[in-house]
């Protein structure tokens, strides 16, 4: 690969429409069509998800995007056992074909174009939404939208994975191979940053590893003997948009000319199999808890970062998602303000309107370069699948969380309303979305009894049994096999299982860095200091230092938060011991006898809370010899507090909050506990 | 705080909160805690079971965590009722003396075994590769009837020989290719391992085969066994294909039962052991030194005039040696 260094000079000879597409991928951008509002939404069951589309299709939003919840996306049907706090808790639940037909009941497939985030269980669920087509008389070359297909960056960040990498791959190769054969206008693929970014990845490192994993995907293509103009039009990307305005519109622009820039030796006829065209979303990590009207501004400043970096489509957060799902009058409020960009502003009137002003250049020269000498270093380990199975990816993405995280709490970034200008704000009473899991759970073992009464049982395991000898063989397109047993109405666990039996569900290889934290905690030292004379108190006091475990419950995979509050808690003179991945209240409630903790540090972030944490608290206190603070950081809703208050959460932390505050006042409650228990 | 009786009783009643809080009250640095202590391991030490005792050591990345995680999976299957324990080490910090517990998170598939107990510990400082109390944890394991009691080291290279005296079998865990901590390992643990396992075999068969040719011609193997199981001390292992692994535990059970290798390593470890005894020694010098106050004082007094050139080294060190109380 030669060198890539970008000059500012070069702006003279770009035009929208032109490679590397640095002003834009179309000649005439909005002016021929203005980018998709696609609201991505999901929520308890395909009926109510249902409603809730047609709801906003009318009220402007023109594209669809699902979100679907943590069991489907694992592979489990919503009758298992493992997943009884999950259903329907951040997305909707699917788990048959009879599901898919009911969510796009009334929708017309071949004039909305549908986005679907799925990964994990990706067979099924695409296999559902093919048949729910053919059912519906749809012809699959109509078919418009995109299915996410990003498997490698499940293994960086979101780990919403159910087979180890290899395996995966293979399947990620039939989805594209499939696709580009039998469903042309349909994205076959898009490989996200997006994730990255909130996981507290910087925008070089976010494009890097992004566009890394994009050539990992285009060697895939090539190694199933497709022709690259083939597939390649049909590959997408999403980006997070974050706060820092001129920076996200310049990443946009960098990232069309560095992937044009990767793909320029290869044998390319057609222009549009290197241009790259992508889907936004504000970020969800820059909202906060308190004083949420605030979000509304964010979001606003980030749509329009968006649009002026040339976004082809974009999902605009609503205010209350560091509280919980949108409600109607939040998710009201989101697409609103897309309606406000595109039709009152006249931003969608001009090209790349900022294009030649010297903040934006610089910027965009400095990711250009700066990406690309990234993706070098990345080749040089060995491309993308060495990098993320040596952990390389994985510990960049962490050490720039942490970075970032004692920068905040440090006050060296400032979040308005959170670590300055703090005082002044009170928490806005609002309504927000809360969620019966158990109701879900309860509605949809009801329809999967129904479904397996009708089907036919042979047919099922028939078409089941093709699946298992095809995973083993290899020889087989898993898709069409997927589509087969989809008809004969297997469900996704099903489907799921039968894949799992020949390659095994993978277990997250956790990779954890300490001393990044207090080493980029720069000002504000006092705190610090004081955290460590306290815990050094418990230590004189007690013989041991505090020991804390950090555990994730339920289905959702979004660890950052844990990992950050684990790496700067052991460095602020705490024992921590790290949960695993996707536990039950059972396993966390074991760990935390037999490790003997002080403290169990829950992280919530998919609703599942309400049924699993109060669950937890009861097995801890049933077999606990010594007193036990229970804790939980996260997205809590105000209204759920209560109820863990009274099953015996003693703090909740919202995300914003200052690690060592948080830390002392830990110690605080710990050190009074344990004079209550032995008082008594 | 409990009596010596109830956590006994609790402890042969299998209850695991017992346990896991004896364990916690072994592992104290209170001054308070220590008579208790050592009260409660004699009693424990009475009507203690003769358990099998394995180290597992080897550099950071070699894979020790998911190949013990495979090594027990196969000790349950094979025997159903095996109670085993598994200690696992990770390193605190000098500065904030904090630590990050993370193996476990790498055995999840042991998790739900009810016969298997993990406990995650840190190093506390100590450089052995184990911790100071790392041995006593060990008798509470024997104590409480475990028949398989497995230790992984903290993974800090040549100087994890401490290993080597609380368990009856040394496995060193190594992945090819790595000559470089060969080398530095050579004065270390390479002079104390019963069986080596060249790991990760899944990666690179061809490397793993090779490495392990290597690593024979370059040690001069200490005793010639006997059995054709154990000719071969290199096993190369892949956690990920299982392959390797149950020769291992062959070799393994056969090390753990053959008379003549006990009596063997037996007297080995005796010649050796005056290593283990002056770290421990140390250890526990400074441990009731630093943790009692009024040591304490007398430690900065006496390090005040060393610095301040009114003492020689020697003084310093006699005059604590009169003056701290140690006996507690």
């Amino acid at each position: 690969m030669k060198n890539l260094i970008y000059k500012s000079e070069l702006l003279k000879e770009e035009f929208p429409g032109k490679a590397p597409f640095l002003r834009g991928p179309y000649p005439k951008m909005y002016l021929d069509k203005p980018w998709t509002i696609r609201q991505y939404s999901g929520f308890s069951t395909a009926r109510e998800t249902n409603l809730f589309y047609k709801k906003n299709l009318k009220a402007g939003q023109t594209g669809l995007s699902v979100a679907f919840d943590l069991p489907t996306h694992r592979g489990y049907d919503s009758d298992h056992t493992r997943v009884k706090g999950d259903v329907g808790a951040s997305g909707v639940a699917i788990d048959s074909v009879e599901d898919m037909k009911l969510l796009f009941k009334g929708i017309d497939l071949e004039s909305v174009s549908v986005s679907m985030t799925m990964n994990g269980a990706i067979i099924p669920i695409m296999a559902f939404f093919i048949v729910t087509a053919e059912e519906n008389n749809v012809p699959l070359d109509k078919l418009e939208g995109t299915i996410q297909n990003d498997i490698l960056k499940e293994y960086m960040v979101r780990n919403t994975y159910i087979y180890p990498p290899k395996d995966s791959m293979k399947i990620t190769g039939d989805i594209i191979e499939f696709l580009s054969t039998k469903m042309p206008k349909f994205n076959s693929i898009s490989i996200s940053g997006y994730h990255m970014q909130e996981a507290g990845a910087s925008p070089e490192l976010e494009l890097a590893l992004t566009l890394a994993n994009g050539l990992e995907y285009v060697n895939l293509g090539k190694s199933k003997n497709l022709k690259l103009d083939y597939f390649l039009p049909r590959f997408s990307f999403f980006w997070g948009i974050g706060m820092n305005f001129w920076k996200e519109i310049a990443k946009l622009r960098a990232a069309r000319v560095v992937w044009n820039y990767l793909l320029k030796d290869l044998e390319i006829n057609n222009p549009k199999s290197s241009m790259l065209r992508a889907h936004c979303q504000t970020s969800g990590w820059s909202l906060t808890a308190k004083d949420p009207l605030n979000n509304i501004a964010r979001t606003g400043l980030e749509a329009m970062a968006a649009i002026l970096g040339g976004t082809q489509s974009l999902h605009t957060n609503s205010l209350d998602e560091a509280l919980a799902l949108p409600t109607d009058y939040s998710a009201g409020i989101a697409r609103d303000t897309q309606l406000f960009l595109r039709d009152n502003s006249g931003l969608a009137n001009i090209i790349d309107p900022f294009g030649g002003c010297h903040i934006l250049e610089e910027n965009t020269i400095e990711l250009i370069n700066g990406t690309f000498r990234l993706i070098q270093e990345i080749q040089e380990i060995g491309g993308m699948t060495v990098a993320i199975e040596k952990g390389w990816a994985q510990r960049k993405i962490e050490d720039s969380a942490l970075v970032k995280q004692a920068k905040l709490d440090s006050a060296e970034e400032k979040i308005i309303g959170v670590n300055f200008m703090d005082e002044r704000v009170e928490d806005t009473n609002l309504d927000i979305l809360s969620i019966d899991v158990d109701e879900n759970r309860k509605e949809q073992i009801k329809k999967l009894e129904a479904l397996k009464r009708k089907r036919n049982q042979n047919e099922v395991s028939v078409a089941l049994n093709k699946i298992k000898m095809a995973a083993k063989a290899g020889n087989r397109n898993l898709l069409e096999l997927g589509v087969e047993a989809a008809r004969v109405r297997a469900t996704l666990g099903e489907i799921s299982m039968a894949l799992e039996s020949v390659y095994g569900r993978y277990e997250a290889q956790n990779s954890i860095t300490n001393s990044v934290y207090t080493a980029n905690h720069n000002q504000n030292n006092e705190c610090i200091d004081e955290v460590l004379i306290q815990s050094n108190k418990f230590y004189l006091n007690h013989g041991r230092r505090p020991r804390i475990l950090i555990a994730k419950i339920g289905q959702d995979g979004h660890d950052r938060g844990a990992k950050v509050v684990a790496s700067a808690f052991s460095d602020l003179g705490f024992t921590v011991d790290l949960g695993s991945l996707f536990q039950t209240p059972e396993e966390v409630a074991k760990q935390a006898i037999e490790n003997d903790v002080d403290i169990v540090g829950i992280s919530s972030l998919s609703g599942s809370h309400r049924a699993l944490i109060p669950e937890l608290v009861d097995l801890i206190k049933q077999d606990s010899l010594t007193p036990k603070l229970v804790v939980v950081g996260g997205i809590i809703p105000k209204n759920d507090r209560e109820l863990l208050i009274e099953a015996g959460v003693s703090h909740f932390f919202n995300p914003g909050t200052k690690i060592p505050s948080a830390a002392l006042e830990i110690l605080e409650s710990l050190e009074k506990l344990i004079i209550q228990s032995t008082e008594s | 705080m409990i009596s010596i009786e109830s956590l006994l009783t609790g402890i042969e009643l299998n209850q695991i909160p017992f346990l896991a809080h004896a364990l916690t009250i072994i592992e104290s640095s209170k001054p308070e805690h220590f008579e208790f202590q050592s009260r409660l391991l004699s009693q424990m030490k009475k009507a203690s079971k003769l358990s099998k005792r394995i180290a597992f050591s080897g550099p950071p990345g070699a894979g020790k965590s998911t190949l013990i995680t495979e090594f027990a999976l196969r000790l349950v299957n094979n025997d159903r009722n095996a109670k085993i324990a598994i200690i696992t080490i990770d390193p605190s910090s000098k500065f904030t003396k904090g630590a990050l517990l993370g193996d476990k998170t790498r055995m999840s598939r042991l998790m739900n075994i009810p016969n298997i107990f993990i406990r995650p510990c840190s190093s506390s400082g100590n450089l052995g590769g184990i911790s100071d109390k790392t041995m006593e944890m060990i008798s509470v394991f024997e104590f409480a009837n475990y028949d398989y009691i497995i230790t992984e080291t903290v993974g800090v290279g040549q100087s994890e020989i401490s290993a080597y005296f609380i368990s009856d079998l040394f496995i060193l865990t190594l992945i090819p290719n790595s000559g470089d901590w060969i080398q530095s390992m050579k004065k270390g643990v390479l002079e104390v391992f019963d069986l080596i396992v060249m790991n990760k075999s899944d990666l690179d068969p061809d490397g793993c085969g090779k490495s392990s040719k290597e690593l024979l011609s370059s040690l001069e193997l200490k005793d010639n066994l006997d059995s054709d199981l154990v000719k071969k001390k290199i096993f190369c292992c892949s956690s990920i294909t299982g392959s390797g692994i149950d020769e291992l535990i062959s070799a393994t059970e056969y090390c753990l039962s053959n008379k003549e290798m006990i009596q063997r390593k037996k007297v080995e470890k005796s010649k050796k052991f005056d290593v283990f005894f002056e770290e421990k020694l140390t250890s526990l010098f400074l441990s009731r030194i630093k943790n009692v106050e009024k040591n304490r004082k007398q430690f900065d007094l006496s390090i005040q005039n060393i610095l301040d050139n009114k003492w020689s080294l020697n003084e310093g060190l006699e005059f604590l040696m009169e003056n701290a109380t140690l006996n507690l």
